[in-house]
């Protein structure tokens, strides 16, 4: 009898050091990187750690704000933040941002490159403009380890363009590690964290389904879409962008792709050890996503997708309701470019005015979007506010308005 | 001080650097001690009880990225934590200082000539660990001292990589 209490104590212990979940209060986090971040409604922050290989949930518990929230503005926001870090504007890099859905404070994770280290920061901007160092130290946290990780060596394939043989910008591109698409974008549903990266050994896209709070277990399924452009089955350029969203009547992932393929995923297909194929139902155009924030317009529900090479593209989720999955045989063979005649294809609701890029945003309140954006003008980089109902600071164009004769025919 | 000139002298320069570094700064009756490694904190120190309690400990002492010639309008102080103990005030940032950045420190302390409170700004720059040296053209060729109108290229080695 003793022995086998002695064989159950002993599972018991190796059992608590393999498991994947850790939790811990005291202890400082080990966190190697802050990149993807997203809030549950209740304040728990993740932060995707593509260093480390996990997602870590960091209590940031607040009183729900009861007076209005404000429109924030800084320019220069990383000026600002790497005058805070110790390091000139070139030594960090923004990763991304979220909003603490009761607070309304936003949150910008950073990477800061110093004695040839680079070291992660959480920022957080309050209702004042106030930037402040957020001391993960003093947070308690959970740690959930991702499974199938990518390793840590293997490089993209540098390309230059069209055949053309890679200039040193394309030879740099070649120099930055797959995994650091492991952690593309989290979402938050329903008591479950859902994480789209690259996954077994940078191979395939991958969508990972996580129970919160962490208990250890997680699962791990492969998509494939057809992507429209390209004209091809890709498995392995991740999901840049999702929301989950009930279409159809049940939960589904509405995810955009690079270059910009929209697809629905439903969630009960999210099985341990699957391969699905994502159901392809529209094609942005040519470019690459980067956040999909969910938002209500005229009473519905609308998508906000940003992308690095072109305007917001603003989906009504009403649209996607029996929406036609497509695959090559709905087209004639071939690439699509932009000024051809099947691009945008689908539902895929109108581009908008945006004036600058923007390169990481999130809602702020039902007003506004918050936004880490690349001014055109000036080249800096600010973090700004932008109504939802007309998200474009049209007053910074140079237009009519300007004139001071318009104002004065108008008197007259 | 003779050891420093003699330093500079034989272009030790990064020995000389480290030498400063290493020294007390003074001034009026505070003064500073500045980081000689990236892990090092500022520390303020010679602090009259009047400037312990008269402002606070992020008014007193702050540090940026740059220079005097650029301080501070526009910037701001770096992260960090203080602690006041036996009239010295210890700055700690909450990330390491980066070697070969230039930072610079802005106290505000009563000034002994007029006793009144005024900024005073010191630069520092903590040197790489990296020993860094000068590179000199050691050849050129062609080495003769006349060379044909039309030379269309030449040479030159340098002591260094390049």
């Amino acid at each position: 009898m003793n022995f086998f209490k002695l064989v159950i104590n002993i599972s018991l212990v190796i059992a608590y050091f393999l498991t994947t979940a850790i939790k811990a209060h005291a202890i400082e986090a080990d966190i190697k990187f802050a990149g993807a971040l997203t809030f549950s409604p209740d304040g728990m922050l993740f932060v995707g750690d593509n260093i480390n290989g996990a997602i870590y949930a960091f209590d940031l518990p607040a009183k729900k704000r009861t007076a209005g929230v404000n429109a924030v503005k800084i320019d220069n926001i990383d000026s600002r933040i790497a005058n805070l870090l110790g390091v000139g504007s070139e030594a960090i890099e923004i990763n991304d941002l979220a909003v603490h859905p009761l607070s309304h404070d936003i949150y910008i994770s950073v990477s800061r490159i110093g004695n040839h280290v680079s070291r992660p920061a959480l920022l957080r901007v309050d209702q004042q403009n106030q930037v402040q160092l957020v001391d993960l130290s003093s947070l308690s946290f959970t740690r959930q380890s991702l499974a199938n990780f990518p390793e840590q060596h293997t490089t993209f394939k540098a390309r230059g363009l069209m055949g053309a043989p890679p200039t040193p910008k394309d030879l740099a591109k070649g120099e930055i590690k797959l995994s650091s698409l492991a952690i593309m974008d989290m979402e938050f549903y329903n008591g479950e964290l859902f994480v789209a990266g690259v996954a077994y050994d940078n191979f395939l896209s991958t969508l990972r389904r996580l129970p919160f709070p962490f208990n250890g277990e997680q699962s791990i399924t492969k998509v494939e879409t057809y992507h429209i452009a390209h004209d091809q089955y890709e498995t392995r350029a991740p999901i840049r962008a999702m929301s989950v969203q009930m279409i159809g009547g049940k939960a589904q992932l509405v995810a955009a792709y690079t270059c910009s393929p929209l697809v629905l995923i439903p969630l009960d297909k999210l099985k341990n050890g699957a391969k699905i194929a994502a159901h392809t139902i529209g094609d942005i155009g040519n470019g690459q996503p980067v956040d999909m924030i969910p938002y209500t317009f005229k009473e519905q529900t609308m998508l906000f997708v940003t992308n690095n090479s072109r305007s917001p593209q603003v989906i009504p989720v009403s649209g996607l309701h029996n929406a036609k999955a497509v695959s090559d045989k709905d087209f004639a063979r071939g690439p699509k470019l932009d000024l051809g005649d099947v691009l945008p294809f689908g539902p895929v609701g109108e581009m908008v005015m945006f004036e600058g890029v923007s390169l990481h945003m999130d809602l702020l309140s039902d007003k506004y979007f918050v936004s880490v954006t690349r001014d055109i003008p000036s080249g800096s980089l600010n973090l700004d506010s932008n109504f939802t109902f007309f998200p474009n600071r049209v007053h910074n164009l140079v237009a009519e308005y300007d004139f001071p004769q318009y104002y004065s025919s108008k008197a007259k | 001080m003779a050891l420093l000139f003699a330093m500079i002298k034989r272009k030790m320069v990064i020995g000389a650097m480290l030498l400063c570094f290493a020294h007390v700064i003074h001034a009026l009756e505070w003064s500073y001690v500045l980081p000689a490694k990236t892990s090092d904190p500022v520390i303020l120190q010679g602090l009259s009880v009047s400037d312990t309690e008269s402002v606070l400990s992020h008014e007193k002492l702050q540090v940026f990225v740059g220079t005097r010639e650029d301080c501070c309008d526009g910037k701001w102080p770096l992260a960090g934590q203080y602690a006041l103990s036996k009239g010295a005030l210890t700055f700690t940032p909450d990330f390491d200082f980066v070697a070969e950045q230039p930072y610079v420190i802005r106290s505000l302390l009563r000034d002994a000539a007029n006793g009144r409170s005024q900024p005073h700004l010191t630069d520092f720059v903590i040197p790489s660990a990296r020993v860094v040296r000068n590179a000199a053209v050691s050849a050129v060729f062609p080495s003769g001292r006349l060379l044909p109108e039309n030379t269309l290229r030449f040479y030159l080695h340098f002591t260094e990589s390049m």
